[in-house]
């Protein structure tokens, strides 16, 4: 029974740490299933539910998921199978298979939830696990404790290491787990984006936008695509299409520079990257995180620069007639209304930044108010007509519609305003709550600049931590229709403890997370003689392995001698010296009178030897 | 199918010269973790994931480990006597192997077994440890389940000691000839011929002779010495049973001998003489000693109708 119970903890403990990574029912139908099996003890009725449970688990995946959301399925998949296992944990043996579905899971648990402190619980907890097994299978456990439990693991341990390090990184990964948060989190705009072209976070949308809705594209490129927000080349998406991926030419290396400037918020504007795979280098050191957010390291005022390969040019500050028209693309339906409510004067400045500047006055002026939770709006055309609450997406997509209008090319970039400043490491975390959407607008003097429509409704948002600031716009926790203050609570302390783990968890992470194959050659370079091969270091490695085992093994296993034995041995090694072997069906007596016939000039040390032999064992 | 390919290959093992040579192979579970292992591997691979790769490296290192520890849990260790049970059928006894260790840390979760059609292990499920707290022997308990006689040349010893995940087995060389003996049952009557015995003819009295240097005084007639001066001594004549011969023909059932089996005990018991005469194949002369009873026994163990 308790087994059962550590199963369970352990299933539960999944969901709850697979639960932002997953979609709620998914988890839910997990719970539940687990929940149901404490209540059904009928065995037939138990079958019948299983078997129905698990066609109603494959029906789920199917509606659930797309075909190209491959690894948030099999996620799903694993923790809706150990629920569905549970139901028949009777014989060691279902404890065992179990344990292995189980593994699979804590598999899922790194890929999505790539840091230490998850690793090293999910070790832990597959080892006790593994430990209650053991008891079930009869053992007497006891038997396993102290030196031999330490003989078995601690050198396994060490050398899976050793091994770990030294495993060639012949491959920079065929998948990418970084889709599946970014989709779900992200998807529940309902805004029409599409008339700002490909503008979009909602995963339908984006294949609406891209006409992919039946393609089996690639997921990283619609990523990189939607974040970025702007268009890829027309050959890219074919290539695509084609499902051939796009070689990355290396001469198209571009250099992003965006200067970060640490100020006491932490704020700047930082533009999602399309995945750690594309950045190749940073100047600032950077730990890119599986939920989206990433972390420079040991920040200070300077440049931060990402050097990036594939098809970014468009991103840039070149500016070129094609860019330009898919700046100024758009597909108003109502422009006359927007006009007649947007536009004062209906004859714009010649000068760009003056036309900019009188469109940030009217927008200032229009007087919108900032809400987490605004209405659902069809289109953007909707939300400047009837609307007024919206958050950085509506104003964002709103701005460049507007500067469009105003003929002003523009273009809205998705990214991270600001993050959260760690002491315990001089980092800055970067949140899945920092995520922030601003416009670029091109300048024919100036170039692309940076415009940021929501402060110019709400400046506090510039200002103040983005916690801080959500917290003043939501200062009440709501509870059954009862609203209660946050300052009743004081989480300073709490989030100095989380602050300060997830320091620790940045520093155990950063050598291990990023140990990639750059890193590999480095290191061993450093170690072993030029050009070794890194797979015959592997090889070496693992048959070090098997002979230090052994060896340990054979000076555990060896028996501890007292003097006296020590010393016949030792009488016996010398007298092999001279030709002689004793017999095992001789005494000791009999084989030193033998000797003395053969070896005469040894009757001293004999004689010695056999009165000490025989003082030692049988007196 | 699969029952006869183990047995084909447990009797090539079996048929080794080697002295006990020690075979380590995987269990079921051993290849699920295998198959567990490349998973994780393709996963780790495929996401680049550092984590997953290290996970499988530990659940690896784990695997190598435990083949070691199972392959040494075995080694070192050699079947020093084995005793040969008495058993019929029917019935229950122990079988114990006494080992030698060059092994200072002890053996356990040991599962000995043998090949045989007349008696079966019971508990095969149990395992058994061997360090110097126990003095080196396991005693393994056996019921007899037919009646017969045959020669055990091989002691089968494996272990799964700590994980499960490799089976280490060895054969020890043994010379085990293995009676089981008909059942004790009284049922079907059978035979019994007396042996007139008159030369050892006894009475309850007693006769008077000589005194002997030696005698025991106790026995010295004092009445007689006296009134002659002379020492006698009084030989007492013990009633001895009449020798039986019990026989049967040539095709006895088995609860023939059964009954058989029954009477020789009783006799045993009682002191009286018996004999055994088996159809023409065999005949033992009448006795009465427990070497005598394992030579009868042993016949009807091998008796083949």
């Amino acid at each position: 029974m308790i087994i059962k119970l550590i199963t369970a903890f352990i299933i539960l403990i999944n969901i709850l740490i697979l639960n932002q990574e997953i979609p709620l029912v998914v988890s839910g139908t997990t719970f539940g299933i687990l929940l149901l099996s404490f209540f059904i003890s009928n065995k037939s009725l138990r079958t019948f539910l299983k078997i129905l449970l698990l066609f109603g688990c494959m029906a789920l995946l199917k509606f659930q998921f797309k075909p190209f959301l491959v690894t948030e399925c099999a996620v799903s998949f694993v923790l809706l199978l150990s629920s569905l296992k549970f139901w028949e944990l009777e014989t060691e043996n279902d404890h065992f298979n179990m344990f292995l579905i189980l593994s699979l899971t804590e598999c899922s648990l790194f890929i999505l939830n790539s840091t230490f402190l998850i690793f090293t619980i999910g070790i832990l907890k597959m080892l006790f696990y593994f430990y209650y097994i053991l008891k079930i299978r009869n053992y007497d456990i006891g038997l396993l404790s102290g030196k031999r439990l330490l003989i078995l693991i601690t050198p396994s341990i060490i050398f899976s290491f050793v091994l770990f390090y030294t495993f060639p990184r012949f491959t920079q990964g065929f998948l990418n787990a970084n889709d599946l948060q970014y989709m779900i989190s992200s998807g529940d705009s309902k805004m029409d984006f599409s008339q700002l072209g490909p503008v979009n976070l909602s995963k339908e949308q984006v294949f609406k936008v891209f006409g992919l809705e039946k393609s089996n594209l690639p997921f990283e490129i619609l990523y990189w695509k939607s974040s970025v927000l702007w268009q890829i080349s027309d050959e890219a998406i074919s290539a695509a299409n084609s499902g051939l991926k796009i070689i990355e030419n290396n001469s198209s290396k571009y250099k992003f520079n965006y200067n970060v400037q640490v100020f006491q918020n932490m704020k700047e504007y930082m533009p999602i990257l399309d995945g750690s795979a594309d950045v190749i280098t940073s100047v600032l050191p950077f730990n890119k995180y599986t939920d989206g957010s990433f972390r420079l390291k040991v920040i200070s005022r300077g440049d931060l620069s990402y050097s990036v390969s594939g098809n970014y040019g468009d991103r840039l500050q070149n500016f070129n007639p094609l860019i330009e028209r898919k700046a100024l693309k758009i597909k108003p339906k109502r422009i006359e209304e927007i006009k007649e409510q947007f536009f004062e004067t209906p004859l714009l400045p010649e000068d760009d930044e003056k036309r900019l500047a009188q469109l940030k006055k009217m927008f200032v002026k229009k007087e919108f108010q900032y809400s987490t939770t605004p209405p659902t709006y069809s289109s953007i055309e909707d939300f400047l007509l009837n609307g007024s609450k919206g958050y950085c997406t509506h104003f964002a997509l709103s701005f460049a519609y507007l500067a469009r209008i105003y003929n002003i090319p523009s273009r809205v970039v998705l990214g991270y305003l600001g993050g959260e400043f760690n002491p315990y490491d001089n980092s800055v975390i970067v949140r899945e709550l920092d995520g922030h959407a601003w416009v670029e607008v091109y300048l024919k003097n100036k170039g692309w600049l940076r415009v940021d429509p929501t402060t110019l409704v709400v400046p506090d948002r510039l200002t103040m931590a983005a916690s801080e600031f959500f917290d003043s716009r939501e200062p009440f926790f709501t509870f059954l229709n009862i609203k209660i203050s946050k300052d009743n609570f004081n989480f300073k302390s709490l989030n100095n403890a989380f602050l300060w783990i997830d320091s620790l968890n940045s520093r155990l992470s950063g050598s291990m997370i990023n140990f990639d194959r750059e890193k590999q050659l480095q290191t061993l370079r450093s170690l072993t003689p030029k050009n070794f091969p890194v797979g015959w270091i592997f090889v070496t490695s693992l048959l070090a392995f098997l002979g230090i085992f052994s060896m340990l093994f054979y000076f555990f296993g060896l028996k501890k001698l007292n003097p006296n034995e020590k010393r016949y041995l030792k009488f016996l090694k010398k007298i092999k010296q001279y030709g002689m072997t004793k017999s095992e069906n001789e005494t000791a007596s009999q084989f030193v009178d033998r000797c003395l016939i053969e070896i005469p000039g040894q009757k001293k040390y004999l004689e010695k030897e056999l009165a000490h032999y025989l003082n030692s064992f049988y007196k | 199918m699969l029952r006869s390919i183990i047995n084909y290959f447990y009797d090539k093992i079996a048929g080794s010269r080697l002295d006990h040579p020690i075979y380590i192979i995987p269990t079921f579970d051993g290849l699920k973790v295998v198959l567990l292992n490349i998973i994780l591997l393709v996963i780790g691979l495929s996401y680049a994931n550092n984590y997953v790769l290290l996970f499988n490296f530990i659940l690896f290192c784990l695997f190598l480990g435990s083949m070691f520890y199972t392959h040494f849990n075995l080694s070192g260790l050699k079947l020093v006597s084995i005793t040969s049970p008495q058993i019929h059928k029917g019935e229950s006894r122990e079988i114990a192997l006494y080992f030698s260790t060059s092994n200072s840390q002890g053996h356990y979760f040991l599962k000995p077994s043998f090949k045989s059609n007349l008696v079966k292990i019971q508990n095969q499920k149990q395992t058994y440890s061997i360090s110097s707290a126990n003095n080196f022997s396991i005693k393994i308990l056996i019921h007899g389940e037919k009646r017969g006689r045959e020669s055990i040349n091989k002691i089968y010893l494996e272990t799964l000691f700590p994980f499960n995940f490799f089976r280490c087995f060895t054969f020890y060389s043994v010379d085990l000839r293995l009676f089981v003996f008909p059942e004790i049952k009284n049922g079907t009557n059978f035979q019994k011929s007396f042996v007139p015995d008159l030369i050892n003819k006894e009475s309850d009295e007693f006769f008077i002779r000589e005194y002997q240097t030696g005698d025991s005084l106790k026995r010295v007639d004092w009445k007689k010495l006296a009134q002659t001066n002379k020492w006698y001594t009084r030989q007492y004549v013990a009633v001895n049973p009449e020798p039986v011969v019990l026989s049967c023909d040539d095709n006895a059932s088995e609860e023939l001998l059964s009954s058989l089996c029954f009477s020789i005990h009783e006799m045993q018991t009682r002191n009286i003489p018996y004999g055994l005469k088996l159809g023409n194949k065999s005949f033992i002369a009448p006795g009465n000693s427990p070497f005598h009873l394992l030579n009868c026994l042993r016949e009807l163990a091998s008796y083949d109708n």
